[in-house]
């Protein structure tokens, strides 16, 4: 009897498990730009099909976008770092621009603006971005954004810089997080960080063929399989939305600074000025845009002392040079994004502007970048 | 092969058809060969040594059967045969990198001028495992507590029976080797118990290991000495809680295919974090290789000679019968030095030492304090004990999995500095999970206790809420099933 029962509870669970799997993987969504919210877009600049804006590091791109600017004439480069503040648009219409791809068609001749943007990016990452672009490009200016809510970010991320740590890139040891940021790509390396690889406990072992075998079998032939990633992203994100829901977490809901994370993305930016004064590149350092006619989502103690932390670090060099742009965009362009809990409404962005604010970003900086060039 | 993965899943299906199928001689062959394919789509060039394991002790425990008693030094000799051949495998595979490195940076730092050798040795999978089996085997069939085994294929299915091969449950023969000879009538409440089992394995290693996996890298990448005492806790607490759920999900996954088998392994965790004492946590932790360690190391250490069948797989350590004396002294020599090797059974690094000494010295502390906690009634409450024991454990876990003894001496020394408590490090959702993991532990314990009071006429509402369960649990397995991580017990 008991056992009876047990097999009913399970069977009848596993059916009506399998019919909720199957209803949710119908729709496919695409998670990639999640963070993002649905009113944004990605926009990674191109120049005639040939990238000039990457994100995450790939050989390909990589190769596509030195051969473009190879083809235009090995011009110096202007090296635009970023968030996603740089690669998203809010409600963007076709044929709008990015502010980077402004720079790009404004400098066209003299400079070529190129451009890489990481969702989330720590400074460390992006002193790691430049110290790569260094040994690929030869960089006449460097734009860095610094944004308090990517000091609350740590290390370097699998997914976004496996392929230099697979390249055995390494910083050189004259700066402070050298060992730190060597030390991560190491463990990517040696995959101690485990890669978004589905197969990754397989990695050289014969099982390894057996089931990338059967798992794209499965793919073929049951697209309830296929669209399990996609469904992962849904738990996930009701997760986070669930998480925002019962702890009342909203986009205006204040982050605190993390000391310690804090005081190791500004060593980052003390790495990036060193390491341009050495290479005599001119550094343009800024605060970025954040919407300003609502409260923001910081302590505004620490934001404050963040602004003059940042700004007495570029006083020392002639070379670097320091804006802030807070300010800059007015309220009305910035964007909403869906609600981020449960049973919300729409939430205003803190991040992301409409390509009018892009346009705007875009006039301040070139006015910055001709100051100095 | 790994257990999350399709090819197992096909695997487990033929193996499990072809098992209720075949006669007894040819299942017997077939369960052996089948083992040695699980155990080949790793790495088939190391089956020469789970084979070489495998046939020492089959014809060690052969000769010592067939030996009187009172031919005591052939006797021996047998069984330093055989636990010369199995520790020489252990050490050269496990142990080799770790001495010599140690000697060279013992003889460097007196002014040697030596270079430590470049050695690249793999570590067979499970090693540790199948050579205590086989030993164990050996050791029983020296002390008369059972029978070698004649029919090879039946030796070899028990020692490489493929839900245990890797990282147990540690297996005594006669616990397991009378059940693979007899195969029981079959009945489909075999396959649903164990498909229950395998669920719910599956449910703690895909879902709820893997997914914690990235925040405990995460947590434990960050500079020790940037960590903040709450911080130190907390990747205690979420390693803790990652290692449990990989590992018992491991077991039950074991328990389940067996049981579709119709064999019956011995339980090797009872909600390890309810425990009240280090000794009761021992006797819920891993609990067959608590056993081994008890009957075939501690004992020993302690003095004891003979061991009291009725003890083995209950697990714990604290256990000391025999016919001589053994003073206190004694047993806190073998306490200690048993949790050494204990320690560095699990990995060859200093760490692992420290987290065994570490656990002997919790369990010395609790026989250190009985008499004042007997004359104290508060401090022999459950719930007590239960609050000190918890902590202190999960905080063992640092040693586990810490890079160096230098990196676990530092996060140590957080934990008892007060100014450390006045700030966090990590992000806010490594906290968040961290409580969540410890209210569903906490829940799943009590909700456990719970139905095991219940009468077995099932009512409609648990039965609804069961099948609700399994369709949660089948929804999130389903999900997440994929090999994106080894089993945290397969490194050691």
């Amino acid at each position: 009897m008991k056992s009876k029962v047990l097999l009913f509870e399970i069977s009848l669970g596993c059916i009506i498990g399998f019919f909720v799997v199957f209803s949710l993987t119908k729709e496919k969504k695409d998670f990639a730009d999640f963070a993002l919210g649905k009113e944004t877009s990605s926009y990674y600049a191109k120049d005639q099909e040939v990238p000039i804006h990457i994100g995450k590091m790939v050989d390909t791109e990589i190769e596509a976008l030195i051969s473009g600017w190879e083809s235009r004439g090995k011009k110096e480069v202007i090296l635009v770092l970023g968030n996603s503040q740089t690669h998203g648009v809010n409600q963007y219409k076709d044929g709008e621009k990015s502010y980077n791809h402004l720079l790009f068609d404004r400098y066209q001749g003299q400079y070529d603006v190129i451009t890489q943007s990481l969702p989330n990016a720590s400074l460390q990452e992006l002193f790691l971005a430049f110290e790569y672009w260094q040994t690929q490009l030869p960089i006449k200016m460097l734009i860095v954004p610094t944004f308090m809510d990517d000091m609350r970010e740590n290390g370097i991320r699998v997914n976004w810089f496996s392929f230099l740590a697979n390249q055995d890139f390494q910083i050189k040891d004259d700066y402070e997080l050298s060992s730190a940021i060597n030390n991560d790509l190491g463990k990517i390396r040696t995959r101690e960080i485990p890669e978004n690889d589905n197969f990754q406990a397989l990695d050289k072992t014969v099982q390894e063929r057996s089931e990338r075998a059967l798992n794209d079998e499965l793919n073929k032939r049951f697209s309830v399989w296929e669209n399990r990633p996609n469904l992962r992203g849904q738990i996930f994100t009701n997760l986070y939305y669930l998480r925002n829901t019962i702890l009342g977490i909203s986009a205006q809901t204040k982050r605190k600074m993390i000391p310690k994370l804090y005081k190791k993305n500004f060593s980052a930016v003390s790495d990036i000025i060193s390491s341009a004064s050495n290479a005599q590149i001119e550094l343009l350092l800024y605060i970025p845009p954040i919407r300003s006619d609502v409260t923001i989502p910081y302590d505004a103690l620490e934001y404050d002392s963040f602004k003059k932390e940042m700004e007495h670090q570029t006083s020392s060099n002639s070379l670097i040079h320091f804006y802030n742009f807070e300010g800059l965009i007015p309220g009305e362009l910035w964007g909403v994004k869906s609600a981020t809990n449960l049973f919300g409404e729409k939430e205003l962005d803190f991040m992301h502007f409409k390509a009018k604010g892009h346009q705007i970003l875009f006039q301040n900086l070139s006015e910055a970048i001709d100051n100095h060039l | 092969m790994i257990f999350n993965s399709i090819t197992f899943l096909l695997f487990l299906v033929i193996v499990i058809c072809l098992y209720w199928l075949l006669p007894r001689n040819i299942r017997n062959w077939m369960v052996f060969l089948s083992s040695l394919l699980f155990y080949g789509f790793w790495k088939w060039e190391f089956l020469s040594i789970v084979l070489l394991s495998t046939f020492t002790d089959y014809f060690v425990a052969l000769e010592l059967g067939k030996t009187e008693k009172s031919e005591e030094r052939k006797r021996k000799l047998l069984l330093y045969t055989s636990l010369f051949i199995n520790l020489s495998l252990l050490l050269y595979f496990k142990y080799l990198i770790f001495f010599t490195d140690n000697i060279t940076f013992f003889l460097q730092s007196i002014g040697v001028a030596i270079e430590s050798p470049a050695l690249n040795i793999i570590l067979p999978l499970g090693i540790s495992f199948y050579t205590f089996q086989t030993i164990s085997y050996t050791i029983d069939v020296y002390r008369n507590h059972t029978k070698p085994i004649k029919d090879f294929a039946l030796y070899g299915s028990y020692v490489t029976f493929f839900p245990q091969l890797v990282a147990g449950p540690i297996l005594r023969a006669e616990e397991v080797v009378n059940q693979l000879d007899h195969r029981p009538k079959f009945n489909p409440d075999l396959i649903v118990e164990g498909l229950k089992r395998v669920l719910y394995g599956f449910f703690l290693k895909v879902v709820l290991a893997d997914n914690i996996a990235p925040l405990v890298d995460a947590g434990y990448a960050l500079p020790p000495g940037s960590l903040s005492a709450i911080d130190v806790w907390t990747l205690a607490f979420i390693f803790g809680f990652q290692i449990y759920f990989d590992f018992a999900g491991y077991s039950h996954i074991a328990i389940g295919c067996a049981k579709m088998m119709g064999i019956d392994f011995p339980e090797n965790f009872n909600f390890p974090y309810a425990a009240k004492s280090f000794k009761s946590f021992w006797k819920r932790w891993h609990i067959s290789l608590s056993s081994w360690i008890r009957d075939y190391l501690y004992l020993p250490l302690a003095g004891a000679d003979v061991i009291d069948p009725n003890l083995k797989s209950r697990g714990g350590i604290d256990v000391a019968l025999g016919k001589n004396e053994i003073t206190q002294g004694k047993k806190n020599r073998a306490l200690f030095l048993t949790w050494v090797i204990m320690g560095f059974w699990h990995g060859a690094n200093w760490t692992f030492v420290f987290w065994g000494v570490y656990h002997s010295g919790m369990i010395y502390l609790e026989r250190l304090f009985k008499p004042f906690r007997d004359k104290f009634s508060f401090f022999s409450k459950p719930f007590i004990g239960w609050c000190i024991t918890l902590p202190l454990a999960m905080l063992g876990w640092i040693a586990f999995r810490a890079e160096s003894l230098t990196d676990v001496f530092i996060m140590l020394s957080k934990v008892i500095n007060p100014l450390k408590y006045t700030f966090y490090s990590m992000r806010e959702n490594t906290y968040l999970v961290t409580a969540l993991l410890f209210l569903f532990t906490s829940l799943s314990y009590l909700a456990t206790n719970i139905e095991s009071e219940k009468t077995d006429q099932p009512t409609w509402w648990i039965t609804s809420f069961n099948v609700v369960k399994y369709a949660v649990i089948f929804i999130l397995v389903f999900t997440f099933f994929r090999p994106i991580s080894q089993f945290i017990y397969f490194q050691f």
